[in-house]
C-alpha cells in the first residue's frame, strides 16, 4: 500500500509486439513502449501487428537504440499519471522531480553518439513518429551549429555551396537583418 | 568512415525534419541559414516555429550624468531597441512569406513575441532565485542557484527548456503604462494582422505574446485560430473584451496562461475543455471554466475572492488536479486579515484532489496557523508532493511558520516528499547577509525534544528538499522540528545560498547531527 504509485501496473502491459528491423532482427516489446511510436500506435489500433510489424527504414542497430529510449519514457509516463496517460504534454508539471532528473540524465548520455547514428535516430524518430525523440535529436544538430558562422556550418556538414555568387549576394541582402 | 565524411546528412533530412532542426535556432541563425545552399534558402522560410524574445536591457549605469539626463538617455535608448525590434521581427515575417514563394505559407505551428518595453511591470529582483522549477540534476541546480538567471527568456517553447520561476516581480501595483496611452501603442510591437487570418493561421498550435499590441481585426470573420492549443499571454494590455474575442476564436484551446494582464475583467472560457491554466498577476480577472478537462492550476495573485475562479463542469465536485501552483502575493498574506484567511480555506478547499501542490506566500506557510477554526482547512488526501514557499526569517517568528506548516501538514496524511523553498526576505539586501544571521554557534531554544506528532512525518514522508537554506535562526528551528518528527525518512537535500564554506560546513554538521544514527542520506548542494 505504501509504494501504491508504482504497483497499480495495467494488466494491459502484458501486450506484446514484435517489431522486425530492415536485416531481420526481431524484437519484442511491449505495447506500452511500442506506442511512443504514432506510427506503431496507428498500426495497433488498426489491428496489423499480428505476425510482427516490418519496419525497413530502420536497421537492428538503430532500432536497439529507439526501443531502449522508447521503454525508458514509457516506464516515464506509466509511473506519472497511470489513469490518464494521455495527458504527456504536462507530463513535466508532474510530480517525481527526481524521475525527471534520471529521464534528463538518460537523455543526455543517450545522444552520446556519432554523427551517423545521430541522423540515423533522426531519420527513424520521424519514419515512426516518435516525437520525444524527434525533438531531442533535432535540438542536438540545432545546438551542434549555433554561433557558427555559415562557412564554418558548410565545412562541419560537407554542405555543398550551390548558390551561384549572384543567388548568394542577393539572399545576403534579403537576410542583410539577421547578419547584423 | 572516410568515404561517409563527405556525405551531407543534414542536407538530405526531408523538408519537415530540416525545418525541425531550424525550429530550434533563434530567427535570427534559422535566417542565416538560407546562405548555406538552395536547399537552405527553402528550408529556412518553412520553419514551423517563429521564436522572437527581445532581450532584456542590460542595466548599465553610466555614472557621472544627472538622473533626468539618465531618464531621457534611458527612454531614447529604449525606443530605438524597441524599434530596432520591431523592425527585426517584420524583416523575420517578410522573409519568410518571400521565400515561401507569396502565396501559400507553409503553415507556422508556432508563434512567440516577447517584447520588454520601457516601464514594463515585470522587472525581476536581482536577487539569487533558487530555481526550483527547473528539475535539472542536482548540480546544474547549484550552477544555476549562484547566477541567477536574469536573462533568461521569459517563455520557452520546448519541454527541455523550462523557465525558471521569477523570484519576484512587481506588477502588484498599477504602475506603467497602457495601450491606452497612444504614445505607447505606438512604439509596442503590433502582432501583424495576416496571423490572425484562417489562410495563414490555421496550422498554428501554439501562440505566445508578450508586452505585444494584439491589434485584432474588428471584424470577428477574420479572427480565426482553428488549431491553436496553447495561447500564453504575458503583459498583453489590450482590452479585456479583445483578449476574450482572441480567446474565443481559439478553436481547440486546452493549455492557457494569462500573465500580468491588467485589462483582464470577466473571460469566459466555458467554452474550451481546459487541460491547464495558468493565471497569473492579473489582478481583477474573473474567470469561469470548464474544469471537466483541467489538470494543471498555476496561480498567482491575492488570495482570490470567490468569483476570481469560478469552475463549472463535473459538477460540484472539485477538478481532478494533478499539479496545483499557487502563489499568494503582496501584503495579503502576511495581513491576513478574517475574510482573507476564509477565502483562502475555501480556495484551497477546491483543489482537495490534487497530488501536487504548492503554496507560495509571504511568509512560510501563508499564515494558515491563523485561521480561526482548525477544520476550515480541507484535507488534502491525495496530495503526494508538497511544496512550501515563503520566508522563514524573524519577520515570521519561527513558532508562527511551525504552527502554519504544522496544520497544513496534518491535512496531507499521504504525503511522501516535502520540499520548503525558503525566499529571501524582500528587505534583504544581499551585502548585508553576515555571519551573524547564520551563526550556527548561536543556540537554539527550541523545544526540539517533543517534536509535534505528524502523522505523514512519522509514516511516510521519506524525501525533504530545503532550498536556499541560509541558516537563520527560525530556518534552523523549523528544520530541526521537522527533521525530530520525519521517522520515515530516507533522503534529505538542503541547498545552500552562495556564501562562505565555513559557515555552511557548520550548518551541515548541524544538520547532520540532527539525524544522526539514522538511515537518513544527507545531500548538500
Amino acid at each position: 500500500m505504501a509504494s501504491a504509485g508504482s504497483g497499480d501496473e495495467k494488466a494491459a502491459a502484458a501486450a506484446m509486439i514484435t517489431l522486425i528491423s530492415s536485416d531481420n532482427e526481431k524484437f519484442e516489446v511491449t505495447e506500452a513502449t511500442a506506442t511512443l511510436s504514432q506510427t506503431i500506435r496507428h498500426m495497433i489500433e488498426d489491428g496489423c501487428t499480428d505476425g510482427g510489424v516490418p519496419l525497413p527504414n530502420v536497421t537492428s542497430k538503430i532500432l536497439a537504440r529507439v526501443i531502449e529510449y522508447c521503454k525508458k519514457h514509457a516506464t516515464a509516463a506509466a509511473g506519472e499519471e497511470g489513469s490518464s496517460s494521455s495527458f504527456s504534454d504536462a507530463a513535466f508539471l508532474e510530480v517525481d522531480r527526481a524521475f525527471l532528473e534520471e529521464l534528463e540524465e538518460f537523455d543526455d548520455a543517450f545522444l552520446e553518439v556519432d554523427r551517423a547514428t545521430l541522423f540515423d535516430l533522426i531519420l527513424a524518430a520521424n519514419y515512426l513518429d516518435i516525437k520525444g525523440l524527434l525533438n531531442l535529436t533535432c535540438q542536438k544538430v540545432a545546438d551542434s551549429v549555433k554561433g557558427k558562422t555559415p562557412e564554418q556550418i558548410r565545412e562541419m556538414y560537407n554542405i555543398v555551396n550551390d548558390l551561384t555568387p549572384e543567388e548568394e549576394a542577393e539572399i545576403r541582402r534579403e537576410t542583410q537583418w539577421a547578419f547584423e | 568512415m572516410a568515404a561517409g565524411a563527405q556525405e551531407d546528412r543534414l542536407s538530405d533530412l526531408p523538408d519537415g525534419v530540416l525545418g525541425h532542426v531550424l525550429s530550434f535556432l533563434s530567427v535570427k541563425e534559422a535566417a542565416r541559414a538560407a546562405v548555406l545552399s538552395r536547399r537552405y534558402h527553402h528550408a529556412s522560410s518553412s520553419v514551423q516555429t517563429l521564436s522572437l524574445v527581445q532581450e532584456e536591457t542590460s542595466s548599465s549605469i553610466s555614472t557621472g550624468t544627472s538622473s533626468d539626463d539618465f531618464r531621457y538617455e534611458y527612454d531614447k535608448q529604449e525606443q530605438r531597441r524597441n524599434a530596432e525590434f520591431v523592425a527585426l521581427a517584420d524583416a523575420a515575417f517578410s522573409c519568410r512569406r518571400r521565400g515561401a514563394g507569396g502565396g501559400a505559407d507553409p503553415g507556422l505551428r508556432a508563434f512567440r513575441v516577447v517584447t520588454w518595453t520601457a516601464g514594463s511591470p515585470r522587472r525581476r529582483a536581482t536577487a539569487a532565485a533558487p530555481p526550483w522549477k527547473r528539475s535539472r540534476s542536482t548540480r546544474a541546480r547549484v550552477e544555476s542557484a549562484a547566477s541567477a538567471p536574469a536573462n533568461a527568456p521569459l517563455l520557452d517553447k520546448t519541454v527541455r527548456d523550462r523557465r525558471p520561476k521569477e523570484l519576484k516581480d512587481e506588477s502588484d501595483g498599477e504602475d506603467g503604462d497602457d495601450f491606452s496611452d497612444p504614445w505607447t501603442r505606438d512604439r509596442a510591437y503590433r502582432v501583424p494582422r495576416w496571423l490572425f487570418s484562417s489562410t495563414s493561421a490555421a496550422a498554428l498550435r501554439t501562440l505566445r505574446l508578450g508586452s505585444c499590441f494584439l491589434d485584432l481585426p474588428r471584424d470577428d470573420a477574420a479572427l480565426h485560430l482553428p488549431s491553436v492549443e496553447t495561447l500564453a499571454l504575458t503583459c498583453v494590455l489590450d482590452s479585456g473584451r479583445d483578449i476574450q474575442r482572441l480567446l474565443s476564436a481559439c478553436g481547440r484551446l486546452a493549455d492557457l496562461t494569462l500573465d500580468s494582464c491588467r485589462r483582464v475583467r470577466a473571460l469566459d472560457v466555458l467554452g474550451k475543455r481546459l487541460r491547464r491554466l495558468a493565471l497569473r498577476c492579473c489582478h481583477g480577472a474573473r474567470l469561469a471554466v470548464d474544469a471537466s478537462a483541467l489538470r494543471a492550476l498555476e496561480y498567482k495573485g491575492p488570495v482570490p475572492g470567490e468569483h476570481v475562479l469560478s469552475f463549472a463542469g463535473g459538477g460540484s465536485a472539485p477538478p481532478v488536479l494533478s499539479s496545483c501552483d499557487i502563489e499568494f502575493c503582496g501584503k495579503a498574506a502576511a495581513a491576513s486579515s478574517e475574510t482573507e484567511l476564509a477565502d483562502m480555506a475555501r480556495f484551497l478547499g477546491q483543489f482537495t484532489a490534487a497530488k501536487w501542490l504548492r503554496l507560495g506566500a509571504t511568509s512560510m506557510g501563508a499564515s494558515i496557523d491563523k485561521m480561526r477554526k482548525p477544520s476550515s482547512l480541507v484535507p488534502l488526501p491525495r496530495v503526494r508532493r508538497l511544496e512550501l514557499m515563503g520566508t522563514l526569517s524573524s519577520t515570521t517568528g519561527a513558532a508562527s511558520a511551525m504552527a502554519a506548516v504544522t496544520r497544513i501538514l496534518e491535512q496531507t496524511p499521504n504525503l511522501e516528499a516535502l520540499t520548503l523553498l525558503i525566499l529571501p526576505d524582500v528587505d534583504e539586501r544581499p551585502r548585508c547577509r553576515d555571519e551573524g544571521i547564520c551563526d550556527p554557534k548561536v543556540g537554539l531554544d527550541v523545544p526540539g525534544v517533543v517534536p509535534p506528532v505528524i502523522p505523514c512525518l512519522r509514516d511516510r514522508v521519506r524525501e525533504m528538499n530545503v532550498v536556499h537554506y541560509q541558516g537563520r535562526v527560525e530556518q534552523r528551528a523549523l528544520l530541526k522540528v521537522l527533521l525530530r518528527a520525519a521517522t520515515a525518512l530516507e533522503k534529505l537535500y538542503v541547498a545552500f545560498p552562495p556564501g562562505k564554506f565555513e559557515v555552511q560546513a557548520m550548518l551541515m554538521r548541524e544538520i547532520e547531527s540532527w539525524v544522526m544514527y539514522r538511515p537518513v542520506t544527507v545531500v548538500f548542494v
